[in-house]
């Protein structure tokens, strides 16, 4: 049994193991794909390539209308996110005041609150306050668990700063506005390019709290797609998924890379 | 001369901690002030007084003859190189010193101008298009001083600058900073714990212990003449013996009783003798303060001997003195003090 203890052999076990998990992950998306290319209609047989369910995307207005909300949507909460997640962030880090443990808490709470909470109780609120379902009611529910992301990501950035940093371009003249926007914001932009990257995502692909806040006119491409999905399995959900895909897979290869850039120069 | 800083009666606390505590010192125009101490004695935090990013419970700032103690830190005339150097890492080396001459709202030309000087200042040229990270400590060092420096502030604040640095670069570093407070007579208060670094920087030296002023006084008056045992222990070795009034003179055991120039006051005290300042003679020396010793220990330092010696009472001494022929233990030598080296200090 020597040569199971050999590098070789350990090398081949732990590669296919890797190769094994990787395949269980991510094979059904690859199937997906790969079926948004076939001429039939059924998902179980391949009978040929086609870009027909792509086109038929493009020629169904409800789809469109619902994919321009979803990028208006994911666009404004990222901003809105971006935003407050920073300027909270910054407060949080920079100002001690009573509460502000407790502040914290509260912030990181959308986060691992379960969806259907906090859909229920967004709708709760809108309908208590008599605020019509819309645009706006989607991008307030979106902005509420994805600004935490935000925030999280700029509060760790903030961590590793040299407080002197500040200090220096306030000891230089700079008033503190522009000390911030001078000195702290350029140190945070990678944080900041990342937050706004993974807010855009979540929002993106959101469906149980975007299902309470939406109305008809509002609804996303998730939405619509789920509503698709319950009449039963279509090509056309394939070609929408996959273009998802491509987009989600995009945003997160973006946020890497500045998360890695904000290792390098700026780190230092 | 005039003030160019000055704290009045400052107080500064820290929770229950007091940093700084009625500290009271006047910095001159065109000096180089060290204030020295151990970690936690409330040196940083004085300095951070007069930057304006700590503001005092009690007692005011004055710079330049105008008290500022409420005045933020971007409206004084002061300017900081930080321990970490606080660089600005997305700017090259042109743009961190064209910082402040920038915030003073100068015109592109003048910026340009005043750069190049205070690159040529600190011996940085080529390297004004890098970025801070390519730099070496030294360099970063350098352009700390030049970013600092170049809006001309009244006063330079240097917080233990040269702590980063290896001893050699170090040492550079202090003839360079001695060279350019010359150069360009800006007074610069100094932060450090190194009494070596202090000695060989200043003008004069504030000392502290515990948030309090101790003394005050160029180096060779601290080292010479301190005023407590803590100071004469911080500055350089000494001995530092309990001493009783015995006569015209200090009893330091039952075979010893020392003279002092020093008027000195009748309490029992302390008397400091410094290690090189005692003499190991075969014969009894001629004046007075002359003891038989016998060599304890020896260790080689180099240049010097230090031996550890005992007198017949019991006390040990620490003698350097020039390397020649070693002594060894057990050898009996008559040991001198002239009395003007036989300093009486607080406690």
């Amino acid at each position: 049994m020597r040569w199971l203890s050999s590098p070789r052999c350990f090398r081949f076990a732990t590669g296919s193991w890797t190769a094994l998990v990787l395949a269980f992950l991510h094979l059904p998306i690859v199937v997906l794909v790969a079926y948004s290319f076939n001429t039939s209609r059924l998902n179980v047989r391949w009978e040929g390539f086609t870009l027909r369910w792509y086109a038929e995307i493009w020629s169904s207005p409800v789809l469109l209308r619902a994919a321009v909300n979803s990028l208006v949507v994911a666009v404004l909460t990222a901003v809105i996110s971006v935003v407050l997640g920073t300027l909270g962030a910054w407060l949080l880090h920079r100002h001690r005041f009573r509460g502000r443990r407790w502040l914290e808490a509260l912030v990181g709470l959308p986060i691992a609150m379960p969806e259907i909470i906090l859909g229920v109780s967004l709708l709760l609120l809108f309908s208590t306050l008599a605020v019509p379902l819309g645009h706006g009611t989607v991008v307030v529910a979106h902005v509420t668990f994805c600004f935490p992301f935000v925030l999280l990501t700029v509060r760790a950035r903030l961590q590793g700063l040299d407080p002197a940093l500040e200090e220096a371009a306030l000891d230089l003249g700079a008033t503190p506005l522009r000390a911030f926007w001078l000195v702290i914001a350029p140190a945070l932009r990678p944080a900041i390019t990342a937050g706004a990257l993974l807010a855009f995502t979540l929002s993106l692909d959101e469906v149980i709290v975007t299902y309470f806040t939406a109305s008809p006119g509002a609804a996303t491409l998730p939405l619509r797609i789920f509503g698709l999905a319950r009449v039963g399995l279509n090509p056309m959900l394939n070609a929408l998924s996959t273009l998802f895909v491509g987009a989600a897979v995009l945003a997160v290869l973006l946020a890497r890379d500045q998360r890695r850039t904000s290792s390098g120069p700026a780190g230092v | 001369m005039s003030a160019a800083v000055e704290w009045r009666a400052v107080r500064r606390r820290f929770g229950t901690v007091t940093a700084v505590d009625e500290v009271s010192l006047v910095v001159q125009a065109g000096e180089f002030l060290t204030l020295l101490g151990p970690s936690g004695c409330g040196k940083t935090t004085l300095l951070r007084l007069a930057a304006g990013f700590e503001t005092p419970e009690a007692g005011t700032i004055w710079l330049g003859g105008a008290d500022v103690t409420h005045e933020p830190p971007f409206r004084r005339d002061v300017n900081q190189v930080f321990q970490s150097y606080a660089l600005f890492p997305h700017l090259t080396v042109r743009d961190n010193i064209a910082f402040g001459l920038r915030r003073q709202g100068l015109p592109g030309a003048a910026v340009t101008a005043r750069v190049r000087e205070a690159v040529e200042l600190v011996a940085l040229q080529g390297c004004e298009a890098r970025w801070p990270h390519e730099l070496s400590g030294g360099q970063r060092q350098r352009v700390a001083l030049a970013r600092a420096l170049a809006p001309r502030p009244a006063v330079l604040l240097l917080d233990e600058p040269l702590s980063a640095l290896d001893a050699r670069l170090r040492r550079t570093m202090q003839e360079e900073l001695k060279r350019l407070q010359r150069q360009v007579g800006t007074t610069f208060v100094f932060v450090t714990h190194d009494q070596d670094e202090a000695m060989v920087l200043s003008d004069r030296i504030a000392v502290l212990q515990a948030g309090r002023l101790v003394q005050v006084g160029t180096g060779p008056e601290l080292y010479r003449r301190p005023a407590t045992a803590f100071v004469a222990e911080f500055l350089g070795l000494t001995n530092l013996l309990p001493a009783v009034r015995a006569g015209e003179g200090w009893r330091i055991d039952a075979a010893v009783t020392l003279a002092s120039a020093a008027a000195g006051a009748a309490a029992p005290a302390w008397i400091s003798v410094r290690p090189e300042r005692v003499a190991l003679a075969p014969a009894p020396p001629p004046g007075p303060n002359g003891f038989r010793v016998r060599v304890e220990e020896t260790v080689f330092r180099g240049a010097l001997e230090q031996l550890t010696v005992v007198t017949d009472g019991g006390t040990r001494l620490l003698v350097l003195r020039a390397g020649g022929c070693p002594a060894q233990p057990g050898q009996l030598f008559w040991a001198g003090v002239p009395p003007e080296e036989v300093v009486t200090v607080g406690a």
